[in-house]
């Protein structure tokens, strides 16, 4: 039995209340996570996350259940933020569960760099009323690509 | 024919907001056709051809040298490479 849950939300993410979404079971020997903050620096006053009104929450879903199937998840939980956020906001949480630490360690590690060039978001970092796009680095595309190329 | 384009992320600014109309002749056979078309129209069209762009059509993405069976009203999303998470 594997659990997907996929939270899509303009409000803040509310993080004590996530942790406990996924059902706590016998077998489930590795619980790992990863959240994403808005780092503040170099004057940031906000960070905004737009996205896709019908494409987003799709590709979330297809990301999650890629790897609940390639890990042998028992559950998985995606929450990710849009919105203008403040520094220090919670952007993206990820949850795996698993038997065993290595396939939940890893799927978090997929997850949240496949998401990050595979999920249409576009982030905007904002100073007083300045605002520049923020693209993906080539580290992003070398951290998703070393997932995509194996996927089978 | 008149369809609908959208842009979204950094293009936006590139082709002056996230939504105009467009007027096109014919039915272009393949997607590649249509932003060929769109390229010579539209002020600043050229960069639509720019490979990194993703383009969906009616939210579906496509790829660019898939056949194309446009009709009116439909929307051609141009979409800047992702950056979430």
């Amino acid at each position: 039995m594997t659990d997907l849950r996929v939270y899509l939300t303009g409000e803040r993410l509310d993080l004590p209340a996530l942790n406990k979404a996924l059902p706590d079971t016998e077998t489930v020997g590795a619980v790992a996570s990863f959240t994403g903050h808005v780092r503040g620096s170099d004057g940031l006053t906000a960070l905004e996350l737009t996205h896709h009104p019908a494409m987003t929450e799709p590709a979330l879903r297809r990301i999650g259940e890629i790897a609940l199937k390639r890990f042998a998840l028992q559950a998985l939980l995606i929450a990710h933020r849009h919105g203008r956020m403040a520094p220090g906001e919670p952007i993206v949480h990820i949850i795996a569960q698993a038997p065993q630490r290595r396939a939940a360690l890893d799927a978090v590690a997929y997850t949240i760099d496949v998401l990050k060039t595979e999920a249409p978001f576009w982030k905007r970092e904002w100073r007083s009323d300045n605002a520049i796009w923020i693209e993906p680095t080539i580290t992003d595309q070398v951290e998703a690509s070393q997932w995509l190329e194996t996927e089978t | 024919m008149r369809i609908e384009l959208e842009f979204y992320g950094p293009i936006q600014d590139r082709m002056g907001g996230a939504r105009q109309a467009a007027e096109i002749d014919g039915t272009p056979a393949t997607l590649d056709a249509l932003v060929a078309q769109l390229a010579q129209r539209l002020d600043g069209g050229d960069y639509l051809q720019a490979d990194h762009l993703r383009i969906a059509v009616n939210d579906r993405l496509v790829d660019r040298n898939s056949k194309l069976a446009l009709a009116e009203g439909d929307r051609i999303a141009f979409l800047s490479p992702f950056s979430g998470g």
